[in-house]
């Protein structure tokens, strides 16, 4: 069909005569153009992003609370050759990505492998490539389980670190450990932690006294294996199997245990991110809860006295590892179970131990020389700092007075090691001395304390009847009045 | 009725001040001593900005200049959500200018184009997952910024859907009536017209996929978006008023931003 | 000539060709992978591909599910139903009170700053504000309003108040879009007539700004929907839906996760499509 005269004429005027029609028109061009650029910003930086790699590249999945931007800067500073490109996500995504996808990384962080384990995804490490691994240099559990855990618990424990009975063969390189079991502020719970000593129970979670300034951490296995730990050792209940791993008619008993404690409103808040717990407990809202062990520190960070409690029933202990993936690149296999090893160096163990976090390898010169003979002792083997706590805490709070004449009961709860220990981060000579009568302690004591009183493990275990605990965790929280 | 709406503007000064509550003691907090998060105030100070770092520091103790993590994670975040903005915007005019007329199975695709908003995040994320690993795709850039897209698009959509002029398509079928181009329609008729429609939906994307968490957590490759590093963080570290300074200091640049963006757009002409 | 013919005819499908590839590898099939998931056996931590209706029975029938559907959309609902409350009042006032267009646009703007501030550092405030400590109890009990300290911040208020402050932008925005529209020619004749005050807004207003009123509430539903971490740590450990997904999902319990998954889809559409049909949206775009 042809295009008359008449509809050219049309086509070639604006068919909208208006004063303001350039505007609109210049309007429009000014957004274009902005368009233009933001796009071309885009493509530009997409086109620069895959930075040339002629280096060997490694893909770390996890965090960097295990390995952070400062060590990979130093692994390559020091491994001129190879290339770390690492993935941050948030630790409780971390498992889901890596098992969904196996082939998307080399090496990953993790705190609960047992899924990669039965699935059979990990690649196995020699002993002899992690020469820092050994007999009398690593916490003795990783080599000799049965020496500490009920058998049961012994052979899961094994199970998920070595592939082959004879400890030939490791399925990923411990990083960092501890033991771990609640966290108080000592201006509402009328207790104290002085090193090798229990101080409190389990119990007091359900204390009346503290309705409504209890938090737990929002998941079901730690929370249940916590709790038949209390029920085993106080013989309420007895247990075919590891406390760590019950059938379900155990979860359920034990859920029942604690549907009264849900109902009456006792337990009113349930953490997942570190910092919500830390800034709950640290502006007193919350005064007892099942958290990590630097929830205290950081609170003494803010001024607020808080301990990590010796539970009579005692602590759980638990570790987290690298791993590498069976299915990630085998041409950066050397490469990356160099980088899972570098972690046991001194580089990450400095920023593990600022929240005192146990290297699983501690009893190196390297470390022990670095931290001298003060912090090792202190941080080890739970001996008393040399100066005692009311000086401490004028070197640690010069500008707080007001902490300088509090009951030693409380000013232990501020000592912050971060401060008193800093030559090992700053690398200035460690103090001399010898153990003051009225230094401070470490919470939860030595290791061979915590070795006698710990029952259990934690991470990176997960129970066999994971749905049974998970759905029960979900009917108690949903038990708890509105 | 002179009360009424006098009432009415105060209930509006209040509900601002409501929404700038939290955001003003964001601010004042970033300037406390301690490492509290919360009130009283114990002292001033600017560490937080820009004291410089000693040395194996959490990031939630390095100040704000010093923590060249942030800076990336905020160029991230500004890449992805300006590209997920564009993408939105051009996208949602497409599908909604589509749906208008009697297309066949308009429902069900209006319903298709629906689902991205509604399928819960966690299980977007995971069945990407699975897709790109059985399909041995690499994660890049972009697959953040389609999954941003996928859940943004429905926002979009439905946001211009309510809002188009019901006199649209007659202008658009006078105008072509009288020999205008299909082009020359769209460019002198349709888009005046739907021009605000156009910019709230792309506003709507950048928000939206600013504060985006969960799905990109599962697409991302290397350093995050910032909303992504701050979560990140604080899964494990604590939280300092250095985060605080990170919020106050987002929000100028946000103040400042949108104080040209709304200086530019009301010097074009009002629609009524 | 014959390709502007051409492109005329089929823009509307061509239109739509961008959006629906997206959406069928981001969203359709994910989907498809993951829907035949919900099916499987399970049995920790396998995952046995033989068919099964157990994961979608079992929930279906369990005691908690109830509570957990009622307390998800419940709130989202009651959300939905605060933020219009407050929404819709300021979306009337900015579009019909405030004179100047550039007041309104600064107004609109300075709304989205806070939004910009990411979630976990603008909620964390509010332990100063609604704890025991804050500024709230604070106010309280030096003007001997009250006794002891409220306990405002582990409860449903506290929740409402915080997703208040984070979506109600969510519920003016459309609304206002809407109310912008209206010609005021409509507004004066009515009132020409002399109309009750009342009835020219409900009949011109209310009725005209409906669609936006509509997308507000798909807004908020949808958002709250999704955010799963606010109800279970600041409002006392309500457990919602979002959450459960979340934490089987985290707990590799991929099946269980799936289905609740489909569930709650499920649910939410057929939310969608009563707000949609009640609310009019294709029939003011369809209709024509």
């Amino acid at each position: 069909m042809e295009e008359s005269e008449e509809g050219e004429k049309y086509e070639k005027e604006p068919l909208i005569k208006d004063k303001k029609g350039l505007t609109r028109r210049q309007y429009l061009a000014i957004a274009g153009g902005a368009i233009a650029a933001a796009a071309a910003g885009v493509a530009a930086y997409y086109l620069t992003q895959p930075a040339p790699k002629p280096k060997k590249t490694i893909r770390y999945l996890g965090h960097p609370f295990w390995l952070p931007e400062d060590g990979i800067a130093e692994f390559e500073r020091t491994r001129p050759n190879v290339k770390v490109e690492a993935t941050y996500v948030d630790f409780y995504l971390v498992g889901e990505r890596q098992l969904a996808d196996p082939s998307s990384w080399d090496i990953g962080g993790s705190g609960r492998s047992r899924p990669l384990v039965t699935h059979k995804l990990l690649k196995e490490i020699p002993r002899e490539m992690a020469p820092r691994w050994q007999e009398g240099r690593a916490i003795d559990y990783f080599l000799h389980a049965d020496k500490y855990f009920p058998y049961e618990m012994a052979k899961r424990f094994d199970e998920l670190l070595w592939a082959d009975k004879e400890r030939t063969k490791l399925l990923g390189v411990p990083n960092m450990c501890g033991w771990e079991s609640q966290n108080y502020l000592p201006e509402y719970l009328p207790y104290e932690e002085k090193g090798d000593q229990v101080s409190m129970s389990f119990e007091e979670l359900w204390n009346p006294d503290w309705k409504g300034h209890v938090a737990l951490i929002d998941e079901g296995f730690d929370n249940f294996s916590r709790f038949a730990n209390y029920l085993d050792y106080h013989q309420q209940m007895t247990f075919s199997g590891p406390i760590s791993n019950l059938t379900p008619e155990e979860v359920k008993a034990v859920a029942e245990f604690m549907r009264p404690i849900f109902e009456s409103g006792q337990i009113k808040s349930f953490w997942s991110k570190y910092g919500d717990i830390v800034a709950m407990m640290s502006s007193k809202e919350i005064w007892l809860s099942v958290s990590w062990v630097p929830v205290s520190l950081d609170c003494r960070k803010a001024g607020v006295p808080a301990y990590h409690a010796t539970i009579v029933e005692g602590p759980c202990f638990w570790y987290n590892l690298s791993m590498l993936s069976k299915q990630g690149n085998p041409d950066v296999y050397n490469e990356a179970v160099d980088l899972a090893h570098f972690h046991l160096e001194l580089t990450i163990q400095k920023l593990y131990a600022k929240q005192l976090y146990t290297s699983c390898a501690p009893y190196w010169d390297d470390l022990k020389e670095a931290m001298g003979k003060e912090f090792f002792d202190w941080f080890h083997d739970g001996k008393a700092t040399y100066k005692p706590i009311d000086e401490i805490m004028k070197e640690i709070w010069p500008d707080k007075p007001e902490f300088w004449n509090l009951p030693e009961r409380l000013q232990n709860g501020l000592f912050l090691p971060e401060i008193y220990f800093k030559h090992f981060w700053t690398g200035e000579p460690p103090r001399t001395g010898e153990p003051h009568p009225r230094g401070n302690k470490r919470d939860l004591g030595s290791i061979a304390f915590k070795h006698q009183i710990t029952r259990w493990f934690l991470s990176p275990d997960l129970p066999d009847y994971n749905d049974v605990y998970v759905s029960k965790w979900e009917e108690l929280k949903a038990s708890i009045p509105v | 009725m002179k009360i009424l709406d006098n009432l009415l503007k105060i209930f509006v000064i209040v509900f601002i001040a409501f929404i700038y509550l939290p955001a003003f003691l964001v601010i004042l907090l970033s300037f406390e001593k301690s490492s509290s998060i919360a009130l009283p105030i114990t002292g001033f100070t600017l560490d937080w900005y820009i004291k410089k770092p000693v040395g194996y520091e959490t990031p939630a103790f390095i100040s704000l200049y010093y923590d060249h993590r942030f800076w990336d994670a905020l160029r991230n975040s500004v890449y992805v959500s300006f590209a997920t903005a564009l993408l939105t915007g051009l996208l949602v005019t497409a599908c909604a200018l589509a749906l208008r007329h009697r297309v066949r199975g308009r429902d069900v695709l209006f319903y298709v184009l629906l689902l991205g908003f509604i399928v819960p995040g966690v299980m977007m994320g995971l069945g990407n997952t699975f897709l790109y690993s059985m399909l041995g795709l690499e994660k890049t850039f972009w697959s953040v910024v389609l999954i941003n897209v996928a859940y943004i698009v429905p926002f979009g959509l439905i946001l211009m859907m309510a809002r188009f002029d019901p006199d649209l398509m007659e202008y658009e079928q006078a105008a072509s009536a009288l020999k205008a181009g299909p082009l020359n329609v769209f460019r002198t008729i349709t888009l005046p017209l739907i021009r605000w429609e156009v910019i709230s939906a792309t506003i709507f994307g950048f928000l939206l996929s600013w504060g985006e968490l969960i799905r990109t957590q599962f697409m991302l490759k290397g350093t995050g978006t910032l909303s992504v590093f701050i979560y990140t963080q604080l899964s494990v570290y604590p939280l300092t008023p250095k985060w605080y300074a990170a919020g106050t200091l987002i929000s100028v640049i946000a103040f400042i931003g949108l104080a040209i963006f709304a200086f530019i757009l009301s010097r074009g002409p009002r629609s009524r | 000539m014959n390709l502007q013919e051409i492109l005329a005819k089929y823009s509307k499908y061509l239109l739509l060709v961008p959006g629906l590839i997206i959406s069928l590898f981001v969203v359709i099939i994910p989907l498809a992978i993951l829907i035949p998931i919900s099916f499987y056996k399970y049995r920790f931590p396998y995952l046995i591909p033989e068919f099964t209706l157990d994961n979608y029975i079992k929930y279906l029938l369990s005691e908690r599910t109830g509570t957990i559907l009622l307390n998800t959309f419940g709130l989202s609902t009651l959300t939905c139903l605060v933020c219009f409350a407050v929404g819709y009042p300021f979306a009337y006032t900015l579009a019909f009170k405030i004179k100047s267009p550039k007041v309104r646009t600064y107004i609109t703007s300075l709304l989205m700053v806070p939004f910009l501030i990411d979630w976990s550092i603008r909620t964390v405030a509010w332990i100063s504000i609604l704890g025991e400590r804050g500024l709230v109890n604070y106010f309280l009990i030096t003007t001997g309003l009250s006794s002891t300290p409220q306990k405002l911040l582990f409860s449903p208020i506290a929740l409402i108040i915080i997703w208040l402050q984070t979506y109600t932008l969510f519920m003016i925005f459309p609304i206002y879009l809407a109310m912008q529209r209206i010609y005021p020619d409509y507004i004066w004749s009515a009132q020409l007539l002399r109309a009750p005050p009342h009835r020219v807004h409900y009949e011109i207003i209310f009725k005209l700004s409906k669609p936006g009123i509509v997308t507000g509430f798909i807004f908020v539903f949808v958002s709250t929907l999704g955010d799963f971490v606010t109800p279970s740590l600041w409002a006392g450990g309500i457990q919602t839906l979002g959450l459960s997904i979340a934490s089987y999902a985290g707990n590799y319990l991929w099946p269980q996760a799936a289905a609740m998954s489909s569930i709650m889809l499920i649910i939410t559409l057929a939310a969608l499509i009563i707000l949609i049909k009640v609310g009019g949206i294709k029939k003011l775009v369809y209709e024509r």
